[in-house]
């Protein structure tokens, strides 16, 4: 909706209306550009949307197809496993024994549990309830921190019995090669995954910074809900790489 | 944008839940508890022997799980239907790239591999007539 500056004599055309709430006050910016209109609107509706719903809805729908673009991201992952687990079932279901089964369990247990955090954060954010918000949003990085606390304790754990391709590998036998395959594809399916977490891990602490100071409310809170989608669909991805990884024995 | 003609920002409208606060969080915990019970499920079935079909099982929950977290977390069920498409048209994507590399995976061997064509092959020629090479039977 912003407009190029008119000539000087169309001016007064673009100047605050008496009565106008200031939201909407002309503007003069480097460019030349002039905010160029005095209707009313809350002070986080875009001008290119009709109200806040449909500004919401946007941010919605657009970090939907931002997370389908991240499952055909995973997928090709997905799509190696799926390929080389229907050649090799023996290597695969051999090199799955070595990982910590519970290990992988505790972490599903405790991503689960980030998530219905998340999902109440963003509950707390639609009520405007800023201190659950808050608290919500630091139980989930607790889980976070823990989720990745539990995944380098396993990568150390490879590494003392040699489990990892070209960094330390002693693993031997029939189908050593097959087992190193599928210890390939585990390092970076989980290598993504946390790398995701660790991603998220830094937009939490940016909502967190933000609820802290009262920046959402039940008017406002579109990051709590994009990013809170972020958070699920990183629950998802692990949701699926628990059984497929640690579970066919 | 008018009654008469709904715009393509009507669709993704999403209805907004009118039941109490309570009852919506009463939701999320029943999801959370669901979802426990299917982890204790996967991990239970991988220890009973069934073969092949473990994967099977272990991926029917693994789907299972995945669909509450997109249908209850993630709101697909209080968002539009735009929401909707998008969140499916992302897993059926995903499906075609499974599925057509597998189609050809899976019927490689019908197909036999490095044999050169065969000229003995008795349909492959027409008549004697045709072959000057050919003995005469």
């Amino acid at each position: 909706m912003s407009e190029i500056a008119p000539a000087s004599e169309d001016r007064e055309y673009f100047e605050p209306q008496p009565g106008a709430t200031g939201i909407g006050r002309p503007v003069e910016g480097a460019l030349g550009v002039t905010h160029g209109h005095d209707m009313a609107h809350p002070p986080h509706l875009a001008h290119h949307f009709d109200d806040p719903e449909q500004q919401r809805n946007a941010a919605t729908l657009g970090m939907w197809a931002f997370l389908a673009t991240e499952v055909l991201f995973f997928g090709g992952f997905f799509l190696a496993y799926t390929v080389y687990h229907w050649l090799y079932p023996e290597a695969f279901r051999e090199a799955s024994e070595h990982l910590k089964w519970y290990l992988g369990g505790i972490n599903t247990w405790v991503l689960l549990t980030s998530s219905l955090t998340v999902a109440l954060a963003v509950h707390h954010a639609h009520e405007g309830n800023r201190d659950a918000l808050v608290r919500d949003i630091v139980l989930t990085m607790i889980l976070g921190v823990i989720f990745l606390a539990i995944k380098a304790t396993e990568y150390t754990i490879e590494y003392r019995e040699g489990l990892i391709p070209m960094i330390r590998w002693t693993h031997e036998g029939p189908n050593a090669r097959h087992v190193q395959m599928f210890m390939f594809l585990y390092f970076c399916m989980t290598g993504l995954h946390a790398t995701h977490m660790i991603v998220g891990l830094g937009l939490f602490a940016y909502l967190l910074r933000n609820a802290r100071r009262g920046v959402y409310s039940t008017a406002y809170y579109t990051p709590v809900e994009i990013i809170g989608l972020y958070w699920h669909f990183v629950d998802i991805v692990w949701i699926f790489l628990f059984p497929l990884l640690y579970l066919i024995r | 944008m008018t009654e008469a003609h709904p715009s393509i920002s009507d669709l993704n409208r999403r209805d907004e839940p009118h039941h109490p606060a309570e009852h919506h969080v009463r939701d999320l915990v029943r999801i959370y508890a669901a979802l426990m019970v299917l982890l204790v499920l996967t991990v239970g079935a991988a220890f009973i022997h069934m073969g092949s079909f473990n994967i099977v099982v272990a991926l029917t929950i693994a789907i299972a799980k995945a669909c509450m977290v997109i249908w209850v977390f993630m709101h697909v069920r209080e968002g539009g239907k735009i929401v909707w498409i998008f969140a499916t048209a992302a897993f059926v994507w995903l499906g075609i790239l499974l599925v057509l590399t597998m189609s050809d995976y899976l019927t490689r061997n019908q197909v036999p591999r490095g044999q050169p064509y065969n000229t003995d092959a008795p349909f492959i020629h027409s008549t004697a007539e045709e072959q000057p090479g050919q003995p005469k039977d």
